[in-house]
């Protein structure tokens, strides 16, 4: 008798594990059809405001801990000298590039420098450890100006800027963001004192790989590596990492380089969306 | 009813601790944080069943695929995969030995893993990303296993707790 139900449990078992797995099936192959992308969106939205609220449950009772020890001013002078050392060093960036724009050149192929950026300041409010290198959720959205591939910069503690990701998903009050590291995200890059571009992409993992340099450029570990001037969306020159390795091709033409990307040096939990005006 | 407000609040405890606690943990320590969702489905498997684990399983991996930047129904496909082999062990086991806890532990780990990068080689990622190269196992990745497989007893233990509380 006992065998018997036990076989028909067994049965229903392996009917329910068909059945979840074609679900997943489906929404692994359908996931970027409308209908999938909206059963997402609907979850999303049912599921993020008590992520939210405990988020910032933990975030206040942090603060109020900070007022009993009577560093509110200080915390806030330092937001203060953080965003005005963030525009001076954007500032900062922007002269060294002209100065080291060749003014021939930019007549030649007639660049504008007509981009102004606005940024938006976000917290991030949840970070999924196995996925750290992948994406992060920011208290920013739609309502604050946020749009789909926005670009994100983060803040360091010595107050340089550097590329962080791009805004993968954005809803109302929140956003997604896939960080430079991850495997969706690709960019094209500068390496700075040899003025070469490629492309760098992610692969889940703390550092970043730039592929297809010829063979016969000179490179060393430690050179930095910055957003190129045919990147769409992020301002040219914005920091991204340092050099870590150089794999030379034995039998190819080119090079592959591993670079280790600024935004996975330190905790961040700052970071800025840039606007385009 | 009982049990649904107990599982409603064991799940948004599982969803807080998993993705919002971790960002007060320093950079260098994040490797230690445990998967504690996983480790939770491996528990429910082993303790409640197959039909349990893997219910279980697809359920917190849907959740997980809504709240990540990857491949949507990923997580829950290899969840639901590791809460039902961690569920075969059922009956089979003494579920009370550390041992077996971390046997399981690792079975469910290393089937996540695999099924994920199964995956990853399967689906592409975009126009422009690189594929991921297969059944790469970082030693990142390999040491967050270790780690995950040392906490694994310690996590059964407060989740025992809990269900007896």
């Amino acid at each position: 008798m006992s065998e018997t139900i036990e076989k028909q449990t067994n049965k229903n078992t392996n009917k329910v594990l068909f059945v979840l797995v074609l679900l997943s099936v489906f929404f692994i192959a359908l996931r970027l059809t409308p209908a999938v992308q909206t059963i997402k969106q609907l979850a999303y939205y049912i599921l993020m405001p008590g992520l939210q609220i405990s988020s910032e449950t933990f975030t206040k009772t942090g603060g109020f801990i900070k007022k009993v020890y009577n560093i509110v001013r200080i915390s806030r002078e330092n937001a203060d000298l953080r965003n005005e050392i963030f525009e001076l060093n954007k500032k900062l960036s922007d002269y060294q590039l002209v100065l080291d724009d060749n003014i021939r050149l930019k007549q030649l192929l007639k660049i504008k420098e007509d981009k102004n950026f606005e940024s938006v300041f976000a917290n991030i409010i949840i970070r999924e450890p196995s996925q750290w290198y992948q994406w992060v959720i920011i208290n920013k959205g739609i309502s604050d100006g946020i749009t789909k591939d926005a670009p994100v910069i983060a803040i360091l503690t010595n107050g340089d800027i550097c590329v962080f990701g791009r805004i993968f998903e954005v809803y109302q009050n929140t956003s997604k963001v896939a960080l430079i590291t991850n495997s969706l995200v690709s960019i094209p890059v500068q390496i700075k004192n040899s003025n070469v571009d490629c492309i760098s992409d992610g692969f889940n993992e703390q550092n970043l790989k730039l592929s297809f340099i010829p063979d016969n450029l000179n490179l060393n570990v430690g050179e930095e590596i910055i957003t190129s001037p045919l990147s769409g969306v992020f301002e040219r020159g914005i920091k991204v990492g340092e050099i870590t390795d150089i794999i030379k091709n034995d039998y190819g033409r080119y090079q592959e380089i591993i670079v280790e990307p600024y935004s996975q040096v330190q905790s961040i939990y700052e970071i800025a969306v840039l606007k385009n005006d | 009813m009982i049990k649904l407000i107990t599982s409603i609040i064991v799940y948004i405890v599982l969803i807080v601790l998993q993705f919002v606690m971790p960002k007060y943990v320093p950079m260098n320590l994040w490797l230690f944080y445990p998967n504690f969702i996983l480790i939770f489905i491996v528990y429910t498997a082993l303790n409640k069943g197959a039909m349990r684990g893997q219910l279980t399983g697809f359920f917190y991996g849907l959740t997980w695929d809504i709240l990540a930047a990857d491949i949507f129904g990923m997580r829950a496909l290899s969840f639901t995969v590791a809460g039902y082999l961690a569920g075969i062990f059922n009956k089979k086991l003494d579920k009370s030995q550390p041992i077996t806890q971390i046997i399981v532990t690792a079975v469910g780990l290393i089937v996540t893993q695999i099924v994920i990068d199964f995956i990853y080689i399967v689906m592409p990622l975009s126009d422009t990303a690189h594929y991921i190269s297969g059944f790469e196992l970082s030693y990142l990745a390999l040491l967050n296993i270790l780690i995950n497989l040392i906490l694994a007893p310690v996590v059964f233990k407060i989740f025992s707790l809990v269900e007896k509380f």
